[in-house]
């Protein structure tokens, strides 16, 4: 096994798009216009190489209009079972080319029959048009608890 | 005041649903997530604990807007908090808050909390007001039904 503090930053990582492949339902944090934080449950898909991950949601829903104010945004992931956690911040943007529109939404409708009912919730909602939205990842810091001695160093793996 | 059905029904979801994504705001506009426990108290108030030295902690000193967003895909359920955080000073409400949050960790293989495992200063507890609460249960609904959201 490879130690986390040896690690190369594209091993970290793969690590850390593994985790987000395995544990693909997080909440995506905006910033309102007024200044509070608003949370919401997505559906997130990782890019295996560039620090991008991808979500599908509607136009008319409230993280959607944040972001076209204010791009900046979380990601926070828990494994309750496994007892880690991922945090995660960067900046979003709509994809538009359709290319990768194409490939996210193949990916999306595969990963979704793992779900107890295969059909997202985004798609119950009247909200809009459907988008996809992409996050580049600036920093993530993914933490395994589970075994770990209190304050090991070997707790996170960060990028 | 809200209506009681629906209050007991938010707070219910709360007690087994307890793992939260709590959303405060950086010193630089920039939104921070953290995974916390809450645990539902009377008046319309979660709780959670944390230690002074977290990212989270300096947040809330200066910027007490918080959101709390919970996920359950076994059901298709979410719930959306958002909410004005303050410091608890009740020793009695921290030992409640500690002997659930060690509850639910003995049933676990690894007892010991996250929170336990981390270097960041003492234990701090804080109380969640909730302003505004959204309950979302997707499962077996049609497409734009009313009956989808629970709202307080």
């Amino acid at each position: 096994m490879v130690l986390n503090t040896t690690m190369s930053t594209a091993e970290k990582y793969a690590k850390i798009a593994l985790y987000i492949e395995r544990n693909p339902i997080a909440t995506f944090g905006t910033v309102g216009k007024d200044g509070t934080p608003h949370g919401a449950v997505v559906y997130v898909c990782p890019d295996d190489v560039k620090r991008v991950v991808y979500f599908l949601t509607k136009n008319g829903t409230q993280k959607y209009k944040n972001i076209q104010t204010n791009d900046a945004v979380s990601l926070t992931i828990v494994n309750p079972a496994q007892n880690s956690t991922l945090q995660a911040k960067g900046k979003a943007f709509t994809v538009h080319d359709s290319q990768a529109l194409d490939a996210v939404t193949k990916r999306m409708v595969r990963a979704n029959p793992l779900a107890s009912e295969w059909i997202p919730p985004v798609s119950k909602l009247e909200a809009g048009q459907y988008v996809v939205v992409g996050i580049n990842i600036t920093h993530a810091r993914l933490a395994e608890f589970a075994g770990m001695d209190v304050t090991s160093e070997e707790i996170f793996t960060e990028v | 005041m809200a209506d009681p059905e629906a209050y007991l029904k938010v707070m219910d979801y709360i007690e087994h649903n307890p793992m939260a994504a709590l959303g405060t705001v950086n010193k630089d506009g920039t939104p921070h997530g953290a995974i916390v426990y809450i645990c539902a108290l009377r008046n319309q108030t979660v709780c959670f604990v944390t230690k002074n030295l977290t990212q989270k902690y300096t947040n809330l000193m200066e910027r007490p807007a918080v959101s709390l967003t919970i996920g359950n895909d076994r059901d298709s359920s979410t719930l959306q908090i958002s909410g004005e955080a303050y410091v608890i000073q009740d020793p009695s409400v921290m030992e409640t808050v500690m002997r659930k949050i060690h509850a639910v960790h003995a049933r676990m293989a690894d007892w010991l909390p996250p929170l336990a495992k981390l270097r960041a200063g003492n234990y701090a507890i804080f109380g969640v007001k909730i302003t505004k609460a959204r309950l979302g249960a997707f499962q077996g609904l049609d497409i734009g039904s009313q009956y989808i959201y629970t709202e307080l």
